[in-house]
């Protein structure tokens, strides 16, 4: 792993974008790694564009800056798809990850993406499939397992997310969430 | 067992709060500080404390609350924010006249107007007069580290003065990141029961608390703050040593990083400390000889040691969180005052930054060192006091 291994989310208010970047961040430290994660706070509108970021690294984190050349951009929301930033500071090989129905191929050209791996996963089907509502975190977590298990596998995100999830969710949303991150892997499609 | 774990900064000093085990909390919580209080009812909900959460109906309400309740003779503390800060200014006064060791977490945030809820640090150093000891982190580890050791700090008998634990808004605040807890019984051991010295409780020894104080006496007890506030320079040592045995982790008044040999020098507070250290690793690779000193101790302001650090250093920059507005920042004003004497005395001039949560990112960090590299080559010092990303700048 290259000294920081960054990851950018975007998301809307109240989708839970925040939470997602830092229940993986507790994942990937419960494997050994140091790690950070943060939101890019503004007002805390329901709806409004929202931001987080994660850095994993083998060694202590000093840095606190938000992340301007990610490794993976996770992209929650794909209504978000056209407006600013999403791909800014991404280089030939940053991973995407969109919550999208739509196919990989598609969602690349959505995108104006040419040499970036796209893996697309329908996370709200998913969601709405298991918790009858629109919480795309945990499959989006598996999705990024999927597209980077340099980072964590998908037994050791399943075996950390257990413990994390239990501290605060009740025992048959924790199996659910776990549910969601297996179907979240199994459902990725890539371009 | 310690325990590493992924815990955001607020989260990391409600920890500390559970393992001090106050007697009296008084809760007004305000953003970026809310978790702080929100974490803390929980461990009180739950039963992990025995502590007094005393739900206040202000900030000025919230130190009252803990004035009394220390004077009472209970260990207390709050957390606060900028405008709650700001609301508690009167009763911080208070607490340090009355010599009263409340802790506070201060989690720093811009003050109004305009409305801003971001970091900056105008909230702690416009306290940084009201006698407080003032503590400042870079990171979750070392902001839950301080609060370990400010009771012991605080309550010294050579000391008895109140004390921040000052932490970023939002940039340490909100952030998760990898940090060690350790464990409550060695934590415990570590602190210490609190003593205290006087008890509005004990009866049988009435004392009084606030009597007024007029030219007879009060320019003594202001002096006795000042005497105190030296102690508590060799007790911040002394604690942080004692710290550093017992979990490994050592701390001083201010941390040296990179600067024996460094020729070009910026002097900082809190979480840009890890931005500048980074740059600083990169340029050192490149050659040049740029070091940090980045300031822990803020009150009391540890001025000889500073000019001992500095001694070896051609410019110094230093960075200031904050604004006096009609004057120079005020982590500025007191390295020039370190430096006063120093015999040759390095360039020395001022940036201003991040106000109201404004990014400081590398780039500009390495752009800020290529401006001391200039005026260091030039021999002179275009503008001694600027402000950095500022638009109209």
């Amino acid at each position: 792993m290259s000294k920081y291994f960054e990851v950018r989310w975007h998301g809307r208010g109240g989708q839970g974008t925040v939470t997602g970047a830092k229940s993986l961040a507790e994942a990937v430290q419960g494997t050994g790694k140091c790690v950070s994660a943060f939101p890019d706070y503004g007002p805390e509108r329901r709806g409004a564009p929202v931001r987080a970021f994660d850095r994993f690294s083998d060694s202590r984190i000093r840095i606190h800056t938000p992340v301007l050349s990610p490794d993976v951009v996770m992209i929650v929301d794909t209504t978000l798809i056209g407006g600013k930033g999403l791909v800014e500071g991404a280089g030939e090989s940053t991973i995407f990850v969109v919550n999208t129905e739509r196919n990989a191929a598609e969602t690349k050209e959505l995108l104006s993406l040419t040499t970036q791996p796209v893996y697309t996963v329908p996370a709200n089907s998913i969601s709405y499939r298991l918790f009858k509502r629109e919480i795309p975190n945990s499959a989006m977590m598996g999705a990024f397992a999927r597209a980077c298990p340099e980072v964590i596998s998908l037994e050791a995100l399943v075996a950390e997310a257990e413990k994390i999830f239990a501290h605060i969710l009740a025992a048959d949303l924790v199996g659910k969430n776990i549910e969601a991150i297996k179907c979240g892997y199994d459902e990725v499609q890539t371009a | 067992m310690p325990e590493t774990r992924a815990i955001t900064g607020n989260g990391a000093i409600a920890e500390a709060m559970r393992q001090i085990a106050p007697d009296v909390v008084a809760a007004f919580p305000i953003t970026p500080s809310t978790q702080i209080i929100e974490d803390f009812a929980g461990f009180v909900a739950d039963g992990k404390v025995d502590t007094e959460l005393i739900t206040v109906e202000s900030e000025h309400s919230a130190m009252s609350a803990c004035i009394g309740a220390s004077a009472a003779g209970g260990r207390v503390m709050t957390a606060t924010s900028a405008n709650g800060l700001a609301l508690m200014w009167e009763m911080l006064y208070v607490a340090a006249g009355m010599r009263q060791p409340i802790l506070v977490a201060v989690v720093n945030r811009a003050l109004s107007a305009p409305i801003n809820i971001h970091c900056d640090h105008g909230d702690s150093m416009g306290a940084r007069d009201a006698g407080w000891i003032q503590i400042y982190a870079e990171n979750n580890q070392q902001a839950y580290d301080n609060m370990i050791m400010a009771p012991a700090i605080a309550g010294h008998a050579d000391v008895r003065l109140p004390l921040m634990v000052c932490l970023d808004g939002f940039i340490i605040s909100h952030s998760i990141e990898t940090m060690q807890l350790e464990e409550d019984r060695q934590v415990q051991a570590f602190i210490g029961e609190h003593k205290a010295f006087h008890s509005l409780l004990d009866t049988a020894n009435p004392s009084s608390w606030g009597a007024l104080d007029l030219h007879d006496y009060y320019i003594e007890h202001k002096k006795a703050q000042q005497v105190a506030m030296a102690n508590a320079k060799p007790v911040i040592e002394e604690v942080s040593e004692r710290f550093g045995k017992e979990f490994g982790r050592r701390y001083e008044l201010f941390e040296s990083y990179r600067l024996d040999d460094a020729e070009r020098v910026v002097v900082a507070i809190n979480s840009v400390a890890g931005e500048l250290k980074e740059v600083i690793d990169e340029l050192r690779d490149e050659g040049e000889k740029v070091g940090l000193l980045k300031i822990r101790v803020f009150r009391p302001f540890p001025y000889a040691e500073i000019a001992a650090a500095l001694k070896n250093s051609k410019i110094v920059t230093v960075l200031d969180r904050s604004t006096s507005m009609g004057a120079y920042g005020p982590l500025f004003v007191e390295i020039c005052s370190s430096l006063y004497d120093a015999n040759p005395r390095p360039m020395l001039y001022s940036r201003t930054f991040g106000l109201g949560g404004r990014e400081l990112l590398l780039d500009d960090i390495r752009d800020l060192f290529e401006e001391s590299k200039r005026y260091l080559n030039e021999g002179k010092i275009e503008k001694t006091s600027d402000f950095l990303n500022v638009r109209g700048g």
